[in-house]
């Protein structure tokens, strides 16, 4: 099983962010001709369910379901498209070998909850013993949050979450430094993009919509300009590799934003649901970035299971 | 073989069942002859009440409806070579001339299918008898098929399409764990399968702007192909969860693919540009030779159903078989 940890800062979306990824596998596996598959795992459909509920009706995730949900755990079968002679030959059939199974932890936020062993504890309990066994770890900006490079003598906006997760990954790397897995797979995932200043943009000089997943290199040079002034420390210790045993797999980057609506000035923010073929909802969101999400996801089980 | 009975409230599970007995006794009493059935008492009781019922153009009452825990049926298809044996060699017992399927159907209450999600125990003996299902019917209400996101019948889909995916995989867990346990003790148990039958009830209440706005055509095709096609564009819309879920099955070591769909409806009075009052009065189909006085209703769609049970039939696990050998063997010697 991969272990995934989700981090982020409160009101980053982290349970919007997993509500739009059960979404992606729902609408991309209900198809015959379908080249996903997934089956979630009893003990995490009801709260998930109802996440699925609250999003399709516009809804974002209510405190009830933010506070209940702390996990995700699906199978995930994946068929990529062969190329050459006799493409997909043998390749049409589902079955339990072609499985990854996936756990997603979501501890809590790390502005509200100090997991022990950032207060000095060598003692890893609770759901923040998972983040220090996990075999990647997806790390949330808000994109709201994003500022400018400014002055380095003051601090950012997101100067404290930067050095949460810093301390957060110096943690790791101090548990794995006799045992545990030797490698940790980063992903960054900017939040809410749409969100994003357009004056960090024309400040750092970037188009508004970040490079296809195709364009890996550009696109995260891309997302590097963004986070550099943001997450310094983050970046400097993912990108450092090595810290003793363990070490840091090259960052992936990815980018999550769902449209929204206000139907008055009085009302709350609702999800906008756009139409699909075949005349279905889901919400207007980077549907693309999910699926790059869970593709990469798969690699890197495979790679873990190598 | 024990058969799971999916539906929401008023969705149309008794007038199904009810549909499905006017079905047998009509299929079974046919000049074709190779399809028989047998009730138990308390099932006949209920389900004769039923039909009686619909006979006189009444749809099930809540009364009834209460008193519906488990329904059972046999039936028996004609094995294809003793078709065609003399008729006096046929009526010998030794020549076992019908291939039997027990088919069970439960009603679960709401509260009990929700303590048990939430709980994830099956303390309740029903429940238990419900995991142990090789089929599942899910029973779908067109009525509440609607494209307006912001009404009630689309939310109520919503929280029925999760309600149902929960149930699916808490099957395929039940399957999954009984599979390993087997596994585990030496025995070589076929991989678990479970066959889903989705029924479009109340199919004629679909509305017009639902399929134009999908796409469909009005009119369930014939053609199989077609058929799977037009209810998976339904439900892929609909219940997207649960389709997803049975799709996933695969990937979690139980098989759930082939699943296959039907459509129910009963003709009801209507008057001519006026709504009807009070409870709406099934029509019935006149005198004939070959019968009459009968529901109007989906009669081509009931005998498929029926035959689909043929097919499953003969794929039912060894272990499944010998178990409800044992059960009837026991039945009989209580002793």
């Amino acid at each position: 099983m991969l272990h995934v940890a989700l981090i982020g800062d409160r009101g980053s979306g982290k349970t919007t962010f997993l509500g739009l990824l059960y979404a992606t596998l729902v609408r991309s596996g209900s198809d015959s001709a379908d080249d996903l598959r997934f089956h979630t795992t009893f003990e995490s459909l009801e709260e998930v369910t109802t996440l699925f509920q609250q999003m399709m009706s516009g809804g974002f995730p209510d405190a009830a379901v933010k506070e209940g949900l702390h996990e995700l755990s699906f199978t995930l079968g994946l068929r990529k498209a062969k190329h050459g002679f006799l493409p997909r030959l043998g390749s049409r059939k589902w079955n339990a070998d072609a499985g990854t199974s996936l756990q997603f932890t979501m501890p809590g936020s790390l502005g509200e909850e100090r997991p022990g062993f950032l207060q000095g504890s060598t003692i890893g309990t609770g759901p923040w013993r998972d983040v220090l066994d996990a075999d990647a770890i997806i790390l949330l900006a808000d994109s709201a949050n994003l500022a400018p490079k400014g002055d380095p003598s003051s601090p950012g906006p997101m100067a404290t979450y930067d050095g949460q997760v810093d301390a957060l990954l110096a943690a790791i790397q101090r548990w794995r430094s006799r045992s545990g897995h030797e490698v940790l797979h980063p992903i960054f995932l900017l939040s809410k993009f749409d969100s994003v200043k357009a004056e960090v943009l024309k400040a750092m000089n970037l188009e508004a919509d970040p490079p296809g997943p195709a364009e890996v290199a550009a696109r995260a040079a891309y997302a590097g300009t963004l986070l550099s002034p943001n997450l310094p420390r983050t970046l400097a210790t993912v990108q450092g590799g090595r810290g003793g045993r363990m070490r840091f797999d090259k960052p992936t980057y990815f980018f999550s934003w769902v449209r929204t609506e206000t139907k008055d000035s009085s009302a709350s923010e609702k999800i906008r649901l756009r139409r699909i073929d075949g005349g279905g909802w889901e919400p207007d969101y980077s549907r693309d970035e999910y699926l790059g999400l869970l593709e990469c996801l798969a690699d890197i089980a495979a790679k873990t299971k190598d | 073989m024990p058969c799971a009975l999916l539906g929401d409230r008023a969705s149309g599970k008794t007038t199904f069942l009810g549909l499905l007995y006017s079905a047998q006794v009509k299929y079974g009493t046919g000049v074709h002859d190779d399809f028989r059935f047998h009730a138990p008492m308390a099932s006949l009781n209920v389900m004769s009440a039923v039909y009686e019922g619909m006979k006189d153009a009444r749809f099930p009452s809540a009364t009834l409806k209460e008193e519906i825990t488990e329904l059972s049926f046999i039936f028996g298809y004609l094995r294809k070579v003793q078709g065609k044996l003399p008729y006096y060699i046929r009526q010998q017992n030794w020549a076992k001339p019908f291939s039997t399927l027990r088919f069970s159907a439960y009603d679960v209450s709401g509260e009990d299918i929700e303590e048990f999600i939430e709980s994830g125990i099956a303390s309740r003996p029903l429940i238990q008898q419900l995991l142990k299902s090789v089929v599942v019917v899910v029973l779908v209400d067109c009525s509440k098929m609607t494209t307006d996101i912001d009404t009630a019948p689309y939310k109520k889909m919503l929280r029925y399409d999760s309600t149902v995916a929960k149930l699916l995989v808490a099957f395929q867990t039940y399957k999954k764990q009984e599979y390993d346990r087997l596994k585990d003790s030496g025995v070589n148990p076929d991989p678990p399968m479970i066959y889903p039958a989705f029924v479009l009830s109340k199919f004629d209440t679909l509305r017009d702007d639902v399929l134009a706005r999908l796409g469909l055509h009005q009119g369930f095709p014939e053609d199989k192909r077609a058929r799977k096609e037009y209810a998976e564009a339904l439900l892929r819309v609909f219940v997207p969860q649960t389709l997803s879920q049975i799709r996933g099955g695969k990937v979690a070591g139980v098989s759930m693919d082939k699943a296959a769909y039907f459509l129910s409806w009963v003709r009801t009075e209507t008057q001519e540009g006026m709504e009807p009052v009070g409870q709406p009065r099934i029509v019935r189909t006149g005198f004939r030779p070959e019968g009459g006085g009968e529901p109007d209703f989906s009669y081509d769609e009931y005998v498929n159903f029926i035959e689909h049970f043929r097919h499953i039939a003969n794929k039912i696990p060894d272990e499944i078989l010998e178990a409800e050998k044992f059960q009837a063997q026991s039945l009989v010697r209580p002793n």
